[in-house]
């Protein structure tokens, strides 16, 4: 674990804000976006968080942080120089080598890791797509970045306040032909579920990053196993063949002590 | 030309329990669902032993629990299991998916010698194979550590639970006392099938730029290469002086590893944290590579290589 300080600080929407830290760039060299690092916030806890923002010269990683728990709400409230740890990256994260168009779909602050896989795969030359959908307008977060991606960017709210008026899910279906794309997605495992419906109804395959609770971040306590596979280690993100194997996707998760809970009873 | 060598047995039995292969996933590790411990196998464990179960649900220490050092790994879980009741189901998931060959073994742990063995008794009910008693979990305090550095409570402590389940019992040893030889002869006279040496050494990681402990639990047990040694002398002591089985655990992580816990005296080896820094194919890689050195070497079997570092007899040239 490197302990670092908090460079800068950058607020993304109402309830999300991204915090910048310089490590040791000798760790990063295979980084590949999808990843994910464990940050010990001191005192408070250990959580694993997306990397949104890759910069070069000099190097940095930024993570976008929405306040949802104690851990959270704590990390992204730190001030400009507080203290935090990060271990990483680890897991496995995006493959972007297919050569069709790409569509990126993602729910909340699920776009923190489709926005930096899709700047990544703009660098390699595919054509892209994004649907970012939120709850409501001041959430809405990284439209100018994926502007800067791709004219064909759309972005949606449930409450109509901004953008197309209804769920994200619902522009995949208009979006979508028959076999003429891939979709990589991140957001509510419920978005997801549909997600891979509209993918599998439409011929075209899909990587998803999946979320559970999860404690060590490298392999040991199983915390986030989902039918056997572990989404720090084997995940977090998983193809559409490998998320049919899980019967528990979008059926349960485990608690703090390992007992199989029901998604919808999740509060996190 | 000479006849083609038939590959080395690489079976074993302890106390009437058969394991396919002598590498088993270490209690512990990725081993919180059926689902988990059923793919261990399917990727070439021999069996495996279940995450530590008590009669009540814990949740464990709150994070960080982990600290990734170079050559180990500090965890503070605290014990997190859902009870065993509860975790009933995952033995029969775990049932479903495997060919039952591979044995799995109930690790089980109490606050009190009856909490032990009611444990064993509720676990037991569900077919597990054998029982392993955690006496040596360091980062739990009341739990684990303070029932296996006395050879008085040991004994009582297996006694109790023998007379709770008909299954074999096997007791695992903490390499923190002065002497475990001692703690395994208390095993062995109480009626221990075996045991298993050694679980994590207590310890603790501090941030020098925060000067906080990085565990929530301050401390942790550590694990993997850095124990390594002190695994190998702990299976040596034992097997030179007693006759009970030892299940070997502690830093094994190559082929190489495995075949020294074997000279040393081990049965059968537990892996962990080489599965959390690798992957589950560290069991058929060590698999393969034991067969390479016996094929190389000439020994036919386990048997045959087990415990030669303990004779002077036995020693090659």
């Amino acid at each position: 674990m490197e302990v670092l300080r908090i460079d800068e600080i950058r607020s993304e929407c109402r309830s999300s804000s991204t915090l910048f830290v310089s490590p040791d760039p000798e760790k990063w060299p295979g980084f590949v976006p999808g990843q994910f690092v464990m940050v010990w916030i001191p005192g408070i806890d250990e959580v694993p968080m997306s990397v949104s923002y890759i910069d070069k010269d000099p190097f940095r990683i930024g993570i976008t942080v929405q306040g949802i728990g104690e851990a959270t709400e704590s990390l992204r409230t730190l001030p400009v120089g507080s203290r935090i740890g990060i271990r990483g990256p680890y897991g496995r994260g995006f493959d972007l080598s297919g050569k069709k168009r790409l569509v990126g779909i993602c729910g909340g602050v699920g776009a923190a890791s489709i926005v930096l896989a899709l700047e990544k795969a703009k660098d390699i030359g595919r054509e892209i797509v994004v649907l970012s959908g939120f709850r409501s307008k001041e959430l809405v977060m990284f439209e100018d970045r994926f502007g800067r991606i791709t004219p064909d960017t759309h972005i949606s709210t449930d409450d109509g306040s901004y953008g197309f008026h209804g769920l994200v899910t619902d522009l995949l279906r208009k979006e979508l032909k028959m076999n003429d794309a891939e979709l990589i997605a991140c957001g509510p495992e419920m978005m997801m579920k549909v997600v891979l419906d509209i993918g599998s109804e439409f011929g075209v395959h899909s990587q998803c990053s999946l979320e559970r609770y999860m404690k060590c971040g490298v392999g040991v306590c199983d915390s986030c196993s989902v039918s056997g596979h572990r989404v720090c280690q084997d995940g977090p993100v998983f193809t559409d063949e490998e998320i049919e194997a899980m019967p528990e996707f979008g059926s349960s998760h485990r608690d703090r002590s390992g007992r199989v809970v029901s998604l919808k009873e999740c509060v996190r | 030309m000479a006849p083609e060598r038939s590959d080395p047995t690489l079976d074993v039995e302890i106390s009437g329990i058969r394991f396919p292969n002598p590498l088993l996933l270490a209690s512990g590790i990725a081993d919180e669902t059926g689902l988990s411990m059923a793919k261990a196998v399917e990727r070439g464990a021999g069996g495996v032993v279940t995450k530590s179960l008590s009669l009540d649900l814990r949740e464990g220490h709150r994070n960080p629990v982990v600290v990734d050092l170079q050559n180990g790994m500090i965890n503070a879980m605290g014990l997190p299991n859902p009870g065993a009741s509860h975790y009933i189901r995952e033995i029969e998931e775990y049932r479903r998916h495997t060919s039952g060959k591979n044995p799995i073994i109930a690790s089980v742990f109490g606050s009190t010698i009856e909490g032990y063995a009611e444990c064993a008794r509720t676990i037991a009910a569900s077919g597990v194979d054998a029982i392993e008693l955690n006496g040596s979990c360091p980062n739990a305090e009341g739990l684990g550590l303070e029932f296996g550095q006395d050879p008085d409570v040991i004994s009582d402590l297996i006694k109790a639970v023998r007379s709770a389940v008909s299954i074999p019992v096997f007791f695992k040893l903490t390499p923190m006392c002065n002497d475990i030889v001692k703690l395994a002869s208390a095993c062995q006279d109480a009626g221990a099938d075996a045991v298993v040496a050694i679980n994590t050494m207590k310890s603790m990681k501090i941030d020098i730029r925060t000067g906080r402990p990085v565990l929530t639990n301050r401390f942790g047990g550590l694990s993997g290469p850095a124990i390594k040694p002190v695994g190998v002398r702990c299976t040596y002591e034992i097997a030179s002086r007693l006759d009970i089985p030892v299940i070997s655990v502690g830093g094994i992580s190559n082929w190489e590893d495995a075949v020294e816990y074997i000279m040393a005296g081990a049965s059968a080896l537990q892996i962990g944290t080489a599965v959390a820094w690798g992957n589950l194919d560290v069991f058929s890689r060590i698999r393969s590579g034991i067969s390479g050195f016996m094929r190389a070497e000439g020994y036919s079997s386990l048997e045959e290589m087990r415990g030669i570092a303990l004779e002077v007899k036995r020693w090659r040239s």
